[in-house]
């Protein structure tokens, strides 16, 4: 039965990612059909099935790091059992991976073990054998609550590699501190309703907050640096390069919005937004997942009453914009209802000191409490 | 790689970067409905039905090819996606005597002169059957390095002349060619000895990665002929009809003792430089997203039914079998029987070292591809 091995998709490459399938086991497969895609460090691709049948195995998981000549899918041709010539033959590298192997497959082409597609779902993200899992369900159907991981050690992958990796070098790397400020956000609520001119899009909570925080990177440099660790130098950046920090289905991943320290109120919004559209549509260029030299990250409804952004290394702080809520506040010596929010600012203490981070957190503050005056 | 609907074969309205680009460029497409469909009525019966078969054959190659890469059947591959007129026009506006000297891109150019579509398709599986016969398609062998085919095509050219033959050579090119050494002397010998040669340049703006501003402060690549002291001629890439009358002047006037000339065919690099490309890594994809609409096959085909000469249904035939005769060219690929490990070191060394002999050759490394 013809088995489908990773080929040399660039010039030279020897190992790429799983990004995802396009096909599952059992479905059944045309000619030329995507199959799955592939990502390498030369570009992220398609792959089309050089064969006609059905699936019966798929050998490697999405977030998989597969060699080349290591296989990837099985198919079953449907012409019968007799073989399909295989267009090629790429040969499996010799040398034993190291990694430990998941998702065993069963030995025969039959006997598919009866599972629910959730249960599919969560066994392959957790590398687990659907063939060793005692099904509780109808005819030993199995499902969700037979696949708990107990007592198995399961390999990160994919984003969760790049995560666990990422925070702990941040935080080996920056000594950081956090300060926080309530902050009343009604000023800018009513901006936030209000229609731009032109029908252009609305102004985000997000968008104020950023053309605050822009401005004041422009009143205190410092916030818009990095440390040279070696010389113990500080660079301040040439421009403002803006990251936001976007929840996806990859992960959390920090879009860049270039070059944005001059643009008006609606151009900086106009850019957020694709920014954000893109990347929960993973249609972030390389470019665009780099180079903050300042990172904002707002948890909208879920943000918390308040929360300590990590450091976006080796930027020297990041913003932190918690939930908006009713909270009571006291005006004028009366308790009155209030809508308020947490700004936070973790800041690199090697660098700066707590009443520049601190200032720098009253003085966004004092902005947001008069937007008008960001909406130039 | 889908083509997006066509409803007119004209230009893209200002504001679209083609229509700063293009201005100036020799153009049918793009003249108004009335004059496009005169010029495609005035041409010989055939042409432009040739034309468009020529370009959905060429595209059909080249989809394939891409397929049969990310399958591993064959190693890197450069996509064509979107030169397919030129090509078509280059190839079809000369005469089966005349020379083609491709680079790497016009690979399948062969196939519009009867070669079989597996041929090209083994050189790209590194198979020594991937040589096409050059002297019976006159289309020589495939140039790697940048700008070398020009020289070899002014030697052709020249050496027909010198024979009194009233042959023409035709070598392709891209805009980073330009910048090359040999594209300076190919260019300069052509025009003193009055070499019948056509340099067909398409200036996609990209070599791989390099935009053109990074390649040249010329504007117009075509500007360069008047150095040389030969015509230069800008013509819109994405028009098949307009190639041809570029590529058929420039013959005429070779034929005519009139010596080189220099076409720049202008457009956009649609696709990326080859499978082993990510063009989001370095340039704007929504710019290059604008030029879509330029895509030849489609533009093509607007022009071929607006001018009554054919309908919907008969070009997507045309597109569909020259599809369905490379469908399981993978299956003809694989049955082309692998040569002896030996010919690897054939024609390489007067006397084969030791690091290539046949005892060497045999190791259990070497041919465990076999």
């Amino acid at each position: 039965m013809p088995e489908f091995r990773l080929p040399d998709l660039g010039e030279g490459v020897t190992e790429g990612e799983v990004v995802e399938w396009r096909v599952s086991e059992g479905g059944s497969v045309a000619r030329d059909q995507i199959l799955l895609v592939v990502g390498t460090d030369k570009a992220t691709v398609e792959i089309p099935s050089p064969y006609e049948g059905t699936v019966d195995a798929i050998l490697a998981a999405a977030g998989d790091r597969v060699e080349v000549g290591q296989a990837l899918i099985r198919v079953r041709s449907s012409a019968m059992d007799e073989e399909i010539s295989r267009p090629d033959r790429v040969t499996a590298p010799p040398a034993a991976s190291s990694e430990t192997p998941h998702l065993r497959r069963r030995a025969g082409d039959h006997g598919r073990v009866a599972a629910l597609p959730a249960a599919r779902r969560r066994a392959a993200s957790l590398g687990l054998d659907l063939e060793e899992a005692v099904g509780s369900g109808a005819g030993g159907r199995v499902g969700l609550a037979d696949l708990v991981p107990k007592g198995r050690r399961v390999a990160l992958r994919g984003s969760g590699r790049v995560m666990a990796q990422r925070m702990a070098e941040v935080h080996r790397h920056v000594p950081q501190v956090t300060v926080v400020l309530e902050c009343d956000v009604a000023a800018v609520e009513a901006v936030i309703a209000r229609r731009g001119p032109d029908r252009r899009a609305k102004i985000s909570i997000l968008g104020l907050v950023t053309r605050a925080a822009i401005e004041g990177l422009h009143a205190e440099p410092i916030f818009n640096a990095s440390l040279d660790e070696e010389r113990l130098e500080v660079i301040y950046s040439d421009a403002i390069h803006i990251g936001i920090a976007v929840q996806t289905s990859e992960g959390l991943k920090v879009a860049t919005a270039k070059d944005c320290g001059r643009l008006a109120a609606y151009e900086l919004q106009a850019e957020l937004d694709r920014l954000v559209v893109a990347a929960r549509n993973g249609k972030l260029t390389a470019p665009e997942l780099t180079g903050a030299t300042f990172t904002i990250s707002s948890g909208g409804r879920f943000g918390g009453l308040l929360a300590t952004p990590l450091v976006n290394w080796p930027n020297l702080a990041t913003l932190g914009v918690h939930q908006i809520e009713d909270r009571p506040v006291v005006r004028n010596g009366q308790v009155v209802v209030g809508r308020c929010a947490n700004l936070s600012l973790s800041f690199d203490h090697r660098v700066i000191d707590g009443m520049t981070a601190s200032g720098f957190l009253y003085a966004l503050r004092d902005r947001l409490l008069d937007p008008s005056l960001l909406m130039s | 790689m889908t083509e997006p609907s066509m409803t007119s074969p004209a230009r893209p309205t200002v504001g679209a970067p083609g229509a700063q680009l293009l201005e100036g460029a020799l153009t049918v497409l793009g003249d108004e409905p009335t004059s496009r469909v005169a010029h495609l009525l005035s041409l010989p019966q055939e042409l432009p039905l040739a034309l468009f078969s020529a370009m959905a054959r060429l595209r059909a190659f080249d989809e394939r090819a891409v397929i049969l890469q990310r399958q591993g059947v064959i190693g890197t591959y450069p996509t064509y996606f979107g030169e397919e007129a030129v090509q078509a026009a280059g190839v079809l506006a000369l005469s089966n005597e005349d020379w083609l000297f491709p680079t790497y891109r016009q690979t399948a150019a062969v196939t519009l002169r009867g070669c079989p579509p597996e041929v090209p398709l083994l050189m790209w599986r590194g198979h020594p059957g991937g040589w096409h016969d050059v002297m019976r398609y006159r289309v020589a062998p495939i140039c790697v390095p940048i700008a070398t085919n020009y020289p070899h095509a002014v030697g052709a050219a020249w050496g027909a002349k010198l024979k009194g033959e009233k042959v023409v050579a035709l070598a392709f090119g891209g805009d980073g060619s330009t910048s090359a050494g040999e594209f300076h002397e190919a260019c300069n010998l052509a025009a003193v000895v009055g070499a019948p040669v056509i340099f067909l340049v398409t200036n996609n703006q990209w070599a791989i990665s390099t935009p053109i501003s990074k390649q040249t402060r010329v504007t117009r690549l075509a500007d360069k002929a008047a150095a040389y002291g030969m015509p230069g001629i800008r013509v819109d890439s994405f028009d098949v009809f307009a190639c041809f009358e570029a590529v058929r002047e420039a013959a005429d006037r070779a034929r005519a003792g009139l010596g080189p000339t220099l076409i720049e065919a202008v457009g956009y690099r649609l696709g990326p430089h080859g499978t082993a490309d990510e063009p989001s890594m370095y340039r704007d994809q929504a710019q290059a997203g604008l030029w879509a609409a330029m895509e030849p096959l489609g533009r093509t085909e607007a022009a071929l039914i607006e001018a009554g000469l054919a309908d919907q249904q008969q070009l997507e035939q045309i597109r569909k079998s020259a599809a369905a005769a490379l469908f399981d060219v993978a299956d003809r690929l694989a049955a082309t029987p692998l040569p002896p490990i030996e010919e690897i070191a054939d024609s390489v060394h007067l006397r084969t070292p030791w690091s290539l002999s046949p005892e060497r050759l045999h190791e259990p490394k070497w041919i465990s591809n076999g």
